[in-house]
């Protein structure tokens, strides 16, 4: 009976000694307040973008805290008094760092990411501008045409992408959207830059009319094709400036019959009709073929850069019916009727026509251009 | 007496001993919230609603950290965690429900602007058709025809997308082609009345 109260008691003292040293020997806690602050720091790395801005550090954040939390659920499986959690702490401290950094660099570089796509979308809307101005009457291939178009939906996308702050998405359409207009850009500017190589003799032309103006006291026009434009001079002096519509092919001197380009150099008019006699309400011919256009031509003839049957054309005038908005004639150059009746009323047989590229050069347009933006 | 004191002592030493292992883990619970994020991120909560996605990842987060927190206690208690976790999946649905309502109103969006586009396209080319014609203006009418097929190619794009489930990418396209279509046909309108307006007199 004693040895039986005895083995009681000692059972019962072995079992109350085993749960007090669990309860009071405590091992470690824990890292709870590190494995949070990894936590928290985690979330505000994914709210500010890291995984797209700053991937490296994000992803070394993300591991430590997966880590971190594996290896507590495994340390909790343990019996109590045989966790240890100096990994776990280290792994989350790590977390942390990684997540601080992440925050630092995904800030920065979405802050400039904004600032230099903005700035990039500027120059590139800019560009579009200036190649409008230069060559939205330009004559184009289809499939330069096509490109434009695609590229203008593309920065459609481009800008709401922008709004959204959706910066990647951004970027994608926007390097498509550049690459699409610097190629077209060089390409056209080329052709721009080869067609004012004229530009002294176009110059030249306008002095000479001036310089005969004033002496005779006559009037002379001048048809600029780039600023589409027939401006009516006396002297020096500028009596009156009218919109004009020209061939649609109208970069370059005219080659040929039918080519529908309106054709440059020193003209007069040799005609003037009206009431009835023209189908577009007035009309002043010129002396269209001159001796410099048959020269040429019979030099492109003999080069074989035109067929020896084309024709040099002929019938170019100024003309009434226009007003369209858009370039239709076959070569010759249209004002509305009603610029059209100050022009013929101004001009009489002889008056000197000058057509030329432009009255400006190139960088006279480009500082004409850069004014209208400030 | 003495007998008694030891036999109390001894089952209160167990008992203690018992609750250490006695609250279980809620695992069903935690299968169960899992299960309503993913279904949530399948509805594509991240696409759409991305930011109550992440308030959703940060709850569960949070949870799993109270979790752990509780297992390592010598007495356990996961009464509060399971309510979490109920939480978390009741949240869930509400995000998952809550995105396929956003997908399903832009779908809707964009099935009617991809209508109003190809209702501008096809005004659009009957214009071409009153544009003026012959010597005057057939060059630029061939650049319109041709500006016109661009952006059916680009309305085409933006039906792929969208057959594609990328409702998004297709609202997108679908909104630059309607602005690109209704810029060509005020073009077209300025031109034609010009046009009118020039022959009239």
């Amino acid at each position: 009976m004693k040895v039986k109260k005895k083995a009681v008691a000692l059972v019962g003292i072995g079992v109350i000694l085993l749960t007090a040293s669990i309860l009071i020997i405590s091992p470690k806690n824990p890292p709870i307040e590190e494995i949070e602050t990894a936590r928290i720091l985690l979330s505000e790395a994914t709210r500010q973008r890291a995984k797209e801005f700053a991937p490296q550090e994000f992803s070394m954040a993300k591991e430590g805290y997966e880590k971190a939390m594996a290896l507590w659920g495994e340390e909790n499986e343990k019996f109590i008094l045989f966790r240890r959690f100096d990994s776990l702490k280290t792994s989350a401290s790590e977390s942390a760092k990684y997540s601080r950094q992440a925050i630092e660099s995904a800030k920065k570089r979405v802050n400039s990411s904004k600032v230099g796509l903005g700035i990039r979308i500027e120059a590139l809307k800019k560009k579009g501008e200036e190649f409008n101005m230069y060559f939205a009457n330009f004559p184009m291939s289809s499939s330069d045409r096509n490109e434009l178009v695609r590229c203008r939906l593309l920065m459609n996308e481009m800008e709401r992408a922008y709004h959204a702050e959706d910066y990647i998405g951004c970027k994608l359409k926007l390097e498509q959207a550049e690459n699409i207009t610097d190629r077209l850009y060089l390409k056209y500017m080329n052709q721009l830059e080869e067609y004012f190589a004229n530009y002294q003799d176009w110059s030249e032309m306008i002095k000479q009319a001036m310089d005969h103006s004033r002496k005779n006291g006559s009037v002379f026009l001048v048809v600029d094709k780039m600023a589409r434009s027939c401006l009516l001079y006396k002297g020096a002096d500028l009596k009156g400036e009218y919109p004009v519509e020209l061939g649609p092919n109208w970069i370059g001197d005219k080659m040929q019959q039918g080519d529908r380009r309106t054709p440059e150099g020193r003209y007069k008019v040799v005609k003037k009709l009206s009431n009835g006699s023209t189908t577009f309400y007035k009309a002043l011919l010129l002396d269209y073929p001159n001796e410099q256009d048959k020269q040429r031509f019979r030099e492109n003839v003999r080069t074989g850069r035109i067929d020896p049957d084309a024709g040099i054309g002929s019938l170019i005038e100024i003309h009434g019916g226009g007003g369209r908005g858009v370039d239709w004639t076959n070569g010759c150059v249209a004002l509305k009727n009603s610029d059209m009746d100050i022009v013929y009323r101004s001009c009489s047989i002889g008056t000197p026509v000058i057509i030329v590229g432009s009255i400006l050069a190139l960088d006279q347009l480009n500082r004409k251009e850069d004014e209208k933006h400030q | 007496m003495k007998i008694k004191f030891f036999s109390f002592l001894m089952a209160a030493g167990f008992a203690a001993l018992m609750f250490s292992g006695c609250s279980k883990m809620p695992q069903a619970e935690i299968d169960s919230a899992k299960a309503a994020i993913d279904s949530a991120k399948f509805a594509g909560a991240n696409v759409y609603l991305p930011e109550a996605l992440m308030e959703l990842e940060d709850s569960l987060e949070a949870v799993m950290v109270n979790l752990e927190s509780q297992s390592s206690k010598f007495i356990k208690n996961y009464g509060e965690v399971k309510e979490q976790l109920e939480k978390v999946t009741v949240f869930a649905h509400e995000v998952q429900d809550r995105t396929l309502a956003v997908k399903e109103e832009m779908k809707a969006e964009t099935q009617a602007i991809i209508a109003e586009v190809n209702t501008v396209i096809a005004e659009n080319t009957n214009l071409v058709l009153q544009a003026p014609k012959g010597k005057e203006g057939t060059s630029a009418l061939q650049a319109i025809k041709s500006e016109i097929a661009t952006i059916e190619t680009h309305v085409i794009d933006a039906v792929s997308l969208y057959d594609n489930d990328d409702i998004m990418g297709a609202h997108t396209k679908a909104l630059a082609a309607k602005d690109k279509a209704m810029s060509i046909n005020e073009e077209l309108k300025t031109v034609i009345a010009k046009y009118k307006g020039a022959t009239r007199k």
